[in-house]
């Protein structure tokens, strides 16, 4: 609980960018696809480290 | 910075986070963090490597400075250029672009078109009187020529007075639907003054020298890079590996 409580920022981050997806405010990948790879790759970068710490090392 | 490079060089670094980073993710369950970087770093500027000497044979990848013309000189009188013969232009030494080659075709279309911007600037610093503008002029038919010197190939051409516009005929059809609408008059330029016209004979020189660039060299500058590269990481993937080889032995014999 501790964990997702110190992870609470990057999941909101995470959650917002992929909200804006769905209501049509976010980046529109067919015109600005530089744009979207470099949002996407952040995402899985953040996805990682997310991971990365929630899950610890295994021992 | 413009924005485009911004996002040229996010994208760039983006792919190799995404391409590569996911091969080294995987890689690393197995062979560790470091030995899987070799691994995916050696693999990597391997091929790089091998698009680079594609490169460096053909210019298909990134090419560096392509050949282009500079401008020596542009005057009213072929003689007072500067450059090796300019006075006997055209005749020999002078040569015409050999018209069954596409790449000196091309060469002398790029010196016809240099010539119209050297023209140009040569009336706005007002060495050339015989034109008020750039657009009066154009290459006269046949004048580029060629001439090689001390391992420089220079090229000349000559410009002479544009032919004036004729006047467009308007041939409506009657018949034609494109009559029944009503289109404005296009206000036409007003005619140039025939006192502001060139004279009929004047004739202007532009000499220029090839500048012959260096396209494959950023080609053979990123195969070189990527050899040294290689050789690097190849020399620390086979440390790397004989230090996991002997630690997993260490192991081995531990267990046993």
């Amino acid at each position: 609980m501790a964990k997702i409580r110190k992870l609470r920022p990057a999941l909101a981050a995470l959650l917002l960018l992929g909200a804006t997806a769905c209501s049509g405010t976010g980046i529109n990948a067919g015109e600005q696809g530089g744009r979207a790879f470099i949002v996407f790759t952040a995402m899985l970068v953040v996805t990682g480290i997310i991971l990365a710490i929630f899950l610890g090392k295994e021992d | 910075m413009d924005t485009v490079v911004v996002e040229g060089i996010g994208a760039t670094v983006s792919a190799i986070i995404v391409f590569c980073g996911s091969v080294w993710l995987l890689l690393t369950m197995v062979l560790g963090a470091r030995l899987a970087y070799f691994v995916t770093a050696s693999v990597t500027l391997a091929f790089v490597v091998m698009m680079g000497v594609v490169w460096s044979i053909n210019p298909l990848g990134p090419v560096g400075a392509l050949p282009g013309w500079e401008e020596t000189g542009v005057s009213e009188d072929v003689a007072e250029l500067e450059g090796p013969n300019a006075s006997s232009y055209p005749d020999a030494p002078w040569e015409e672009f050999d018209e069954e080659d596409e790449d000196e075709q091309s060469l002398a279309s790029e010196l016809e078109s240099a010539a119209g911007e050297a023209l140009g600037a040569a009336i706005e610093n007002g060495e050339v009187d015989a034109f008020e503008e750039a657009t009066q002029a154009v290459v006269s038919e046949d004048s580029a020529r060629v001439l090689e010197a001390d391992g420089v190939r220079y090229g000349a051409v000559q410009l002479e007075p544009a032919p004036e516009p004729e006047a467009e005929e308007e041939e409506a059809e009657e018949d034609s639907p494109i009559q029944e609408l009503e289109v404005p008059p296009v206000p036409s330029p007003e005619p140039t003054p025939a006192s502001e016209l060139p004279d009929e004979d004047a004739r202007v020189y532009a000499l220029f020298e090839l500048d012959p660039g260096n396209p494959l060299g950023m080609a053979r500058s990123i195969a070189l890079g990527g050899f040294v590269l290689l050789v690097l990481h190849l020399f620390g993937l086979s440390v790397s590996e004989r230090r996991s080889k002997a630690r997993s032995d260490d192991l081995g014999n531990r267990m046993a």
